[in-house]
C-alpha cells in the first residue's frame, strides 16, 4: 500500500495546483512541434500518454513511434489516462488519483490547453470517456465523503463545465468506456475505498466488492452489474477494453495474499456473467497479481494485457484466453492496439509488441500507465 | 508451447531486474542474507511475541472478568500495553500471513474513517448482542468490532468503568472484551505458526526461484522487506501524525489518531519507529552499502533518534498533543524526520543497493 500523498501534502498540492493553473495563461503552453505527420508521406503513428520528464516534472505528450514529440502540456502533478475525441481532434488528460485536475487540449495544438477540475468533494480516478458526438465527457470520480463512486458528466462544448453526476454503482470506479453502441457506459468499479485525507491508503480491503457495471447513458439507469465470486472479492477490477460488439475484456489487481495467484483477466458482456480466464501458474505468476492495462486487438480476435510489476505484456486469444505471445519489458504498462498488433510503452520507451527490441524507441519522458493511439 | 512462452517471460524478467541493480556479483548472497535475517531474527520472534502477549491478555481478562479487582484491572491495562507494543512491531509487515483471512484488519481495523467500530461496538453493548461475547462468533463479525480498536473502547472508552461491575452491562462488557482478546490470541497464534512453518510463506521468501510464484529473485524477496519498512514509515508519518495534525491547530483532528482512548497513541508510534529501525538493522541492509553510501550508516540512526526524541517528548493526551503549539511543533518535526528517513532508506539506500521499482509499478493504478 503506497501512501504517497498525505493530508498535508495533499492540501499543499492543491495550493500548487491553483498557483499552477493561474500560471497557465502566462505561457506554460507549449506549441505543437513542426513534425506532425502530413498526408502523403509515410504517415507516422501518433500516440498520447502522460509521463514524467527527467527533471521530475509531469506532462501529457503526443509523440510518434520514433519518439518525436508533436505536442506536450505540463501538468501540475502526475497524470494518468488520456480520453480521446478523435473526430474533433481533442484529448483530455486526467490527474492520477487522488488528483483533481484535468486538461483538455487540441491534438493539432491549435488552441491553448484548457484546465478544469473536479468539484469540491470529488477527485478524479484518472480515466474518462467522450460521447461519440463529442458533446459530453464522462469521468470516474470519488465522492469521498459520501463514500460513493460517481461518474462526473462534463459539457465538452462549454469548457468542460460540470453538468452533474451519475452513480458508478460501486466504490472506486477506475477505467470507464463507452461501448460501441454509443449509449452504454461500462465501468470498472475497483471496489476500494480511499479518502484523500488518508492518501492512497485502502480503507476497506476486508469488505471490498469490485464490479463491472453497465449504465444506460440515455436514462442514467443501471443496466447490469457483474460481481466476482466471494473468494475473489479482493480482485480489484481496474482496466478494460471493449471489442467491436461491446464485449469487455478486463484485468484486475489482487489485494489479497500474493501467494494466492487468483485469475487476473476476464471477459463479460451485457446479459452474460463474467468469466475469468485460467492461466498456467508460470505465466500467471509473471503478472505479479497486477494488470496495468488491457486492450483488444483490431480484429477482436486477440486482447493484450500488461503488468508493470511483472515487467511483461502478453497477447491472448480472445475466445479461449490462451496466451499467444509474451513480451518482457521492464515496467511495461501503456498498451494500445495498432494495425494488426500492439504497441507497448515501458521504462525504456515505446515499441511494437515484437520479440526484437529493434523497434524500441526511447522517449524524453517516463511514460505513465496508459497509452492511446490517436 | 505454453511452457516455453512462460519461461521466456520469466527469463527476460530476470534480465531486466539484473539490469536494474548495480551490485557486485555476490549480491544474490547479500539479498538472501537480508531475507533470512529478517525472517529468522525479526519477523518470527515478533509474531511469537504478539502471540504470547495476546495470550497473556486473554488469560488476565479471564481472571479479571471472573473476579474483578483493582490490581486485576491494572494487570489488564499493562497487558494491553504489551499487546500494543507487540502489534506495533508487526503492523507494517503487510505481506503473506498477515494479509490472509483479513487478519490485519481483524487485529486492528484502522484507520476507521467512518467510525464503524464505534457505531457497531456501542450498538452491540446497547443491545447486548450475544455473538460478540463469544470469540468464535465474533471472528465472523465485522472487522470493526474485533481487535485492538474494540479493546481500546471496551477497556478505556465511555462506560469502561463498568468493566468490573456486577451489573448485567458490566458483565457483558467484560465478556465482550474477553472474546476480543481471545480472538486476537487465536489469530496471533495462527500468524506465529504460519511464519514458523518452514514450508509456509517464509519458504517463498527464502527460496526465490523461477518456479516460485511470488518471488523469482532474492532481490525481489528483499524488496518485500524494504517495502514494508517504507510502508511503516508512511503509516507513521502520513496516517498516524499528519492525518490528525491537520493544517493548523484549529483543523487538528486528534480523535483520528490510533488508540487515543487508551493513551497508547504515542507509545504505539514510538514502538513502530523502534521496530522499523530494528528490522532495518537486523536485516543488515546497510552492510551492502558501497563506500559512497556509507554516510547512511550514521545518518540513519541519527534521524531515527530525532524521531524518537520528538515523539517521546509528547506525553500528553491526543487532544492536547495535536493542538498545543509546542507539542504540535514536536510532532511536525517528527513527520519531517520520518519523511527524511523515507527518503534515505527508499531513494538513497535504494539506489545504492539496487532497489529501483519502475515508474508505473507503484501500487494501485
Amino acid at each position: 500500500m503506497e501512501i504517497d500523498i498525505s493530508a498535508d501534502s495533499h492540501s499543499a498540492l492543491q495550493t500548487n495546483r491553483r498557483t499552477f493553473l493561474t500560471g497557465i495563461g502566462a505561457g506554460l503552453f507549449l506549441a505543437a512541434g513542426p513534425g506532425f505527420a502530413q498526408g502523403g508521406e509515410t504517415e507516422s503513428i501518433l500516440f498520447a500518454s502522460a509521463g514524467k520528464r527527467p527533471d521530475g516534472s509531469f506532462v501529457a505528450v503526443l509523440f510518434d513511434e520514433n519518439g518525436r514529440e508533436t505536442f506536450s502540456v505540463p501538468l501540475p502533478d502526475r497524470g494518468h489516462d488520456i480520453a480521446l475525441d478523435r473526430p474533433r481532434d481533442r484529448a483530455v488528460a486526467f490527474a492520477r488519483r487522488p488528483g483533481d485536475f484535468a486538461v483538455a487540449f487540441d491534438i493539432q495544438g491549435r488552441r491553448e490547453p484548457d484546465f478544469f477540475t473536479a468539484p469540491e468533494g470529488r477527485h478524479f480516478y484518472g480515466h474518462g470517456a467522450f460521447t461519440k458526438d463529442g458533446k459530453l465527457l464522462y469521468a470516474s470520480e470519488n465522492d469521498f465523503d459520501g463514500v460513493k463512486g460517481v461518474i462526473g458528466v462534463y459539457d465538452a462544448t462549454d469548457r468542460f463545465r460540470r453538468l452533474g453526476e451519475l452513480s458508478s454503482h460501486g466504490l472506486g470506479p477506475h477505467e470507464i468506456l463507452l461501448t460501441p453502441d454509443g449509449r452504454t457506459l461500462a465501468v470498472a468499479n475497483g471496489g476500494i475505498e480511499t479518502h484523500p485525507d488518508f492518501g492512497r491508503e485502502k480503507l476497506n480491503l476486508a469488505t471490498m466488492a469490485p464490479s463491472l457495471a453497465f449504465i444506460d447513458l440515455e436514462t442514467g439507469n443501471l443496466l447490469e452489474t457483474h460481481t466476482l465470486s466471494p473468494e475473489l472479492h479482493q480482485l480489484s477490477i481496474r482496466h478494460m477494453d471493449a471489442d467491436s460488439n461491446g464485449r469487455i475484456y478486463f484485468g484486475g489487481q489482487y489485494e489479497g495474499n500474493k501467494a494466492d495467484l487468483p485469475p487476473l483477466l476476464g471477459t463479460g458482456a451485457l446479459g452474460e456473467d463474467v468469466r475469468l480466464f485460467e492461466m498456467p501458474t508460470e505465466l500467471l505468476g509473471g503478472f505479479r497479481n497486477y494488470i496495468g492495462s488491457v486492450r483488444v486487438g483490431a480484429d477482436d480476435a486477440t486482447f493484450a494485457a500488461t503488468s508493470p510489476k511483472g515487467g511483461c505484456a502478453v497477447i491472448f486469444d480472445a475466445r479461449s484466453g490462451n496466451a499467444l505471445e509474451v513480451l518482457n519489458r521492464r515496467d511495461a504498462c501503456g498498451l494500445t492496439s495498432v494495425g494488426e498488433g500492439f504497441y507497448v510503452a515501458s521504462e525504456n520507451g515505446i515499441g511494437a509488441f515484437e520479440p526484437s527490441s529493434e523497434s524500441l524507441t526511447s522517449l524524453d519522458f517516463l511514460p505513465d500507465n496508459h497509452l492511446r493511439k490517436i | 508451447m505454453m511452457k516455453s512462452l512462460a519461461i521466456a517471460c520469466l527469463l527476460a524478467f530476470l534480465t531486466t531486474s539484473s539490469h536494474a541493480q548495480t551490485l557486485e556479483p555476490d549480491s544474490e548472497g547479500f539479498m538472501s542474507g537480508i531475507v533470512d535475517r529478517a525472517i529468522d531474527d525479526y519477523i518470527r520472534p515478533s509474531f511469537a511475541r504478539l502471540a504470547a502477549t495476546t495470550q497473556d491478555l486473554q488469560d488476565t481478562l479471564s481472571d479479571y472478568c471472573e473476579q474483578p479487582s483493582e490490581s486485576g484491572l491494572a494487570a489488564v491495562h499493562t497487558q494491553f500495553g504489551d499487546v500494543v507494543e507487540a502489534w506495533s512491531a508487526v503492523e507494517f509487515l503487510r505481506f503473506g500471513p498477515l494479509i490472509d483471512d483479513n487478519r490485519l484488519e481483524r487485529l486492528y481495523f484502522w484507520p476507521d474513517r467512518r467510525g464503524l467500530g464505534l457505531k457497531r461496538i456501542t450498538q452491540a453493548l446497547r443491545e447486548q448482542e450475544d455473538d460478540v461475547a463469544s470469540a468464535q462468533a465474533l471472528a465472523e463479525k465485522s472487522v470493526a468490532v474485533q481487535g485492538l480498536g474494540a479493546l481500546d473502547y471496551l477497556l478505556y472508552g465511555a462506560g469502561s468503568e463498568s468493566l468490573g461491575d456486577s451489573t448485567m452491562s458490566g458483565r457483558f462488557r467484560c465478556g465482550f472484551a474477553y472474546a476480543v482478546a481471545t480472538n486476537m490470541a487465536t489469530i496471533s497464534a495462527e500468524l506465529r505458526e504460519d511464519w514458523a512453518n518452514p514450508d509456509g510463506y517464509s519458504a517463498l521468501l527464502k527460496h526465490p526461484a523461477d518456479d516460485n510464484p511470488v518471488y523469482r529473485t532474492s532481490l525481489e524477496a528483499a524488496s518485500e522487506i524494504r517495502d514494508a519498512i517504507l510502508e511503516g514509515l508512511d503509516i507513521a508519518s502520513d496516517l498516524k501524525l499528519k492525518n490528525a495534525l491537520g493544517e493548523d491547530p484549529s483543523r487538528a483532528i486528534p480523535k483520528r489518531s490510533a488508540l487515543w482512548r487508551s493513551g497508547q497513541t504515542f507509545p504505539a508510534l514510538l514502538a513502530n519507529v523502534d521496530a522499523l529501525q530494528e528490522l532495518l538493522d537486523t536485516a543488515g541492509f546497510a552492510e551492502g552499502l558501497p563506500e559512497e553510501g556509507r554516510y547512511l550508516v550514521n545518518a540513519l540512526p541519527f534521524e531515527f533518534s530525532n524521531v524518537k526524541r520528538a515523539i517521546g517528548a509528547v506525553d500528553r493526551p491526543v487532544e492536547e498533543a495535536f493542538t498545543d503549539p509546542d507539542l504540535r511543533g514536536k510532532l511536525i518535526y517528527a513527520t519531517i524526520a520520518l519523511d527524511s528517513l523515507r527518503d534515505m532508506i527508499g531513494d538513497q539506500m535504494g539506489a545504492y543497493l539496487g532497489f529501483q521499482p519502475g515508474f508505473s509499478s507503484l501500487d494501485g493504478d
